[in-house]
């Protein structure tokens, strides 16, 4: 069986997941989520580290938003299904010396962009391990955690015309 | 129906941050302004090298902070152009509520994630606050509640003035930190340049690692105390969402003492447990005692050796160095205690368990300072002897107990702490004279034993009485009790400490049963003070014999110029001569008597039973060479020994030219 997505960049998925498990998140989706799409190497540094700032409230993370877990997750999940996929990204977004490059002249890092892609069923089901495992390690609990990767097995099969009605068909191809 | 108990303001006594900042401002001062005479003596003839070593070791802790600031404020964006309306809405309405005295400018940290901080400079605040911490404020319920709690406790920081204490902190911080940089530098460039070992090189280290982070542990102490108060302060308009934001945390947070001791932040256990019961905090943990005692028992040595720079034989040091670091050293445990007295459910081992903190802290503290004129390895800290420790402890403890006596006393009477200021208008002069006094004794007993163990190796001090005791501890001791046992200043001590304790609890209770206790305590005690007292005067002259080892004739007005300790010029200034330690002395002495003889007017000497035994010795050992006759430092005369003296007395002639001379001298030694 084949799943085709629709879901192009880690922020689509990553959106369509908040608005699955934690929709009250989703006002505050731009903001919170941004540093965990464009850099997520520090932005997971900076969530796992305990911060003990001078005159700040001195307790890390005061609160376990799902948002960051769920850009992490979906960062992951992205980079997983295109290597998958075997498909190289718009610009060859490994090649460290333009990264570089582009940083220097201080233009932003573009975004890992799948192309349409037809997803087989183990691929799918290896999704889903990779997104709960990720969930996991990120210190979400079991339970929340396999949601997560469900929603977002379901985020990247749905069709995007979802996102408007806020309803989800489940109209995928199989 | 049970008495309502009395509710007590935290703030009704002396602020603990404030202690905890003059703690870390002394220590920190006294280290660079040590270190930078050291550095400065180091550089030959640079006129205002001790003004330049400071500045040297000061600026580098103002640009530190200066640059972390700018770097903090750089990560950041005005809340109000960052598009989040109705989130700048909510912290403005917050600040309009908590009205801060100082305009506040509230940032957004886009890499902050749910934390906050504030930043930038005292006079113009600014609130940085992460992107997940905002997005709270439009949800229901609890997450409403932590952003309320947590924009409050940091403008609770605006609020307290705490950009002006945390600057004063990192500055005394990086100082501190930059000292020890230059120090280590200097010590490594000594063994690059062979002045100095390797193994001398990694205990000066170590010792230098240990009193930085002493310092440090100071400072996180302070902050620590600055975040609770933050804390109480946000607690006044509500304390739910404060509650939830920090049990949220309460398992995760909780952290080994090392750990906990080094976070500018208290453990979340910690903070919960105080918000629920802010009278907790009026019990200060029992290391801030410890690191008080350190940092006192470092003090000692540095100001010690500081003082010492201008003369070897300064005997009034140790008493100087004892009363100036004494009398803070007790206030800061009296602070500690006093607060702790009128907690509810107190630990009533608290005095116990302060005593044991001062006095590990004073024995390790006094091991870690480096830069003395008994340099490196050297033992230069309190002696690990017992003569010494037993005597800290029992002082530590004895005023531990005093001072807790003191505040449980005056609690029967106050037990809601409103009359706090008449409380502290008598303990705390009693508690600078006892303690005063109790270090100064003690702190002189210490640097007189370990004089002895570090002079006594030494070729030029073998001769000494003292280096040749076989009981050196004891000779301290009793040397030590006879100068301080039955003075004044004990006497008084003795006074005011009985005082202090009767006079409040008779006015409580009008009972004459405390007086009476009070009499016979001072009876005991001025008893015992009295069997401390010296068999001879207190008021003799300091006779000594001393070896010749050299002599040169000399004109008489070379003997006007200042001469060096070992250096005396004969009475007729016709000779001078260079002497060898003391070999007898005062101690020695039992009697003297002036005799008119053939030769002139004359004083004779009675020895003790030991005296005797020690002139015999210095007599045989020394035939044909000259002893020198000095009282009170000037040179009487020199005879020379022609043979072994082995009787109990001994004449020596003097530039008397009436008896009356001889006789005044001779009454001068016996103390008469």
């Amino acid at each position: 069986m084949v799943a085709s997505t629709t879901v192009r960049t880690a922020d689509e998925l990553a959106r369509r997941v908040v608005r699955k498990i934690a929709p009250e998140e989703l006002p505050s989706f731009d903001i919170v989520a941004a540093p965990y799409l464009e850099s997520p190497e520090q932005a997971e540094r900076r969530l796992r580290r305990a911060y003990d700032d001078p005159l700040g409230f001195g307790l890390g993370d005061i609160v376990a938003m799902a948002t960051p877990v769920i850009a992490l997750v979906s960062g992951s999940v992205i980079t997983a299904v295109s290597d998958s996929v075997g498909k190289a990204v718009q610009d060859g977004t490994t090649n460290a010396v333009r990264k570089a490059w582009r940083k220097v002249r201080g233009k932003p890092e573009e975004p890992l962009e799948l192309p349409s892609t037809d997803l087989t069923t183990s691929q799918l089901a290896e999704v889903r391990q990779i997104a709960l495992d990720r969930a996991l390690a990120l210190g979400m609990e079991q339970p929340k955690a396999e949601a997560l990767a469900d929603a977002v097995v379901v985020a990247l099969v749905l069709r995007e015309n979802n996102r408007d009605t806020g309803h989800e068909s489940g109209d995928a191809s199989r | 129906m049970t008495e309502a108990k009395p509710q007590v303001n935290p703030r009704a006594f002396p602020s603990e941050m404030i202690l905890l900042l003059l703690l870390l401002a002394a220590t920190v001062l006294l280290n660079v302004f040590f270190v930078a005479n050291w550095l400065s003596g180091l550089e030959r003839g640079g006129a205002g090298g001790l003004l330049q070593k400071l500045q040297m070791l000061l600026a580098p802790g103002l640009a530190v902070y200066g640059i972390y600031t700018a770097v903090r404020v750089r990560r950041s964006v005005p809340l109000a152009e960052s598009g989040l309306r109705d989130a700048s809405k909510a912290v403005t309405d917050l600040v309009t509520q908590v009205n801060p005295p100082r305009q506040v400018d509230i940032r957004l940290g886009k890499r902050l994630g749910s934390r906050a901080y504030v930043t930038g400079a005292p006079r113009k605040p600014i609130v940085v606050l992460g992107p997940e911490l905002l997005a709270l404020h439009s949800m229901p319920g609890e997450r409403k509640a932590v952003f309320d709690a947590v924009v409050r406790h940091e403008l609770a920081h605006v609020h307290a003035g705490d950009l002006w204490w945390y600057q004063l902190a990192t500055v005394l911080r990086f100082s501190n930190l930059g000292t020890g940089f230059f120090a280590l530098l200097v010590l490594w460039l000594n063994v690059l340049f062979d002045r100095g070992d390797v193994t001398s090189f990694l205990v000066s280290t170590f010792r230098l690692v240990a009193l930085t982070l002493l310092t440090e542990l100071i400072a996180r102490a302070f902050l620590r105390a600055r975040e609770h108060s933050a804390d109480l302060h946000a607690a006044e308009y509500g304390v739910e969402g404060l509650l939830a934001a920090v049990q949220v945390h309460e398992t995760a947070q909780t952290r080994s003492v090392v750990r906990t001791w080094l976070r500018r932040h208290p453990g979340a256990d910690e903070r919960s447990q105080a918000l629920a019961n802010p009278m907790r905090l009026l019990a200060s943990p029992i290391g801030q005692a410890f690191l008080g005692a350190a940092a006192a028992g470092a003090a000692f040595v540095t100001l010690q050796d500081l003082l010492l720079s201008g003369s070897t034989e300064d005997k009034a040091t140790p008493v100087i160095t004892g009363v100036v670091i004494g009398i803070p050293l007790t206030l800061f445990a009296a602070f500690d205690l006093w607060r702790g007295a009128w907690q509810e459910d107190r630990n009533r081992l608290r005095p116990l368990l302060a005593a044991a903190a001062l006095l590990s802290g004073l024995v390790i503290g006094s091991h870690l300072p480096l830069y003395t004129r008994i340099f490196d390895q050297a033992p230069i800290g309190i002696p690990i002897a017992p003569s010494v420790l037993l005597p800290l402890a029992l002082g530590c403890l004895g005023l531990c107990w005093w001072l807790d006596a003191l505040s449980t006393s005056w609690r029967q009477s106050d037990p809601g702490a409103a009359r706090v200021p008449a409380f502290l208008r008598f303990a705390v002069p009693s508690a600078c004279l006892a303690g005063g006094w109790l270090f100064a004794v003690l702190w002189t007993w210490s640097a007189r034993l370990r004089g002895v163990y570090l002079a006594c190796p030494t070729e030029e001090a073998k001769a000494a009485p003292i280096c040749q005791s076989a009981t050196p501890q004891s000779d301290v001791a009793l040397k030590v009790a006879a100068d301080f046992g039955f003075t004044f200043w004990s006497i008084l001590t003795v006074l005011v400490v009985t005082a202090t304790l009767a006079v409040p609890h008779y006015l409580r209770t009008r009972t004459l049963r405390p007086a009476a206790f009070a009499v016979v305590a001072i009876l005991i005690a001025l008893a015992a003070l009295w069997t401390t007292r010296p068999t001879a005067p207190l008021n003799r002259a300091r006779a000594e014999f001393r070896v010749v080892t050299d002599s040169v004739a000399v004109h008489a007005d070379d003997c006007t110029k200042p001469l060096s300790d070992n250096v005396r010029c004969a009475a007729d200034g016709s000779e001078k001569l260079t002497l060898a330690p003391a070999s007898l002395s005062t101690v020695d002495i039992s009697d003297a008597t002036a005799e008119d003889t053939t030769t002139g007017y004359a004083i004779r000497i009675e020895f003790t039973s030991e005296g005797r035994q020690r002139w015999e010795e210095l007599t045989r050992a020394n035939v044909g060479k000259r002893i020198a006759f000095l009282v009170n430092d000037e040179l009487l005369s020199a005879p020379e020994i022609s043979q072994p003296l082995t009787g109990g007395s001994a004449q020596l002639p003097g530039p008397f030219t009436t008896l009356d001379q001889a006789r005044k001298i001779a009454d001068a030694i016996r103390g008469t």
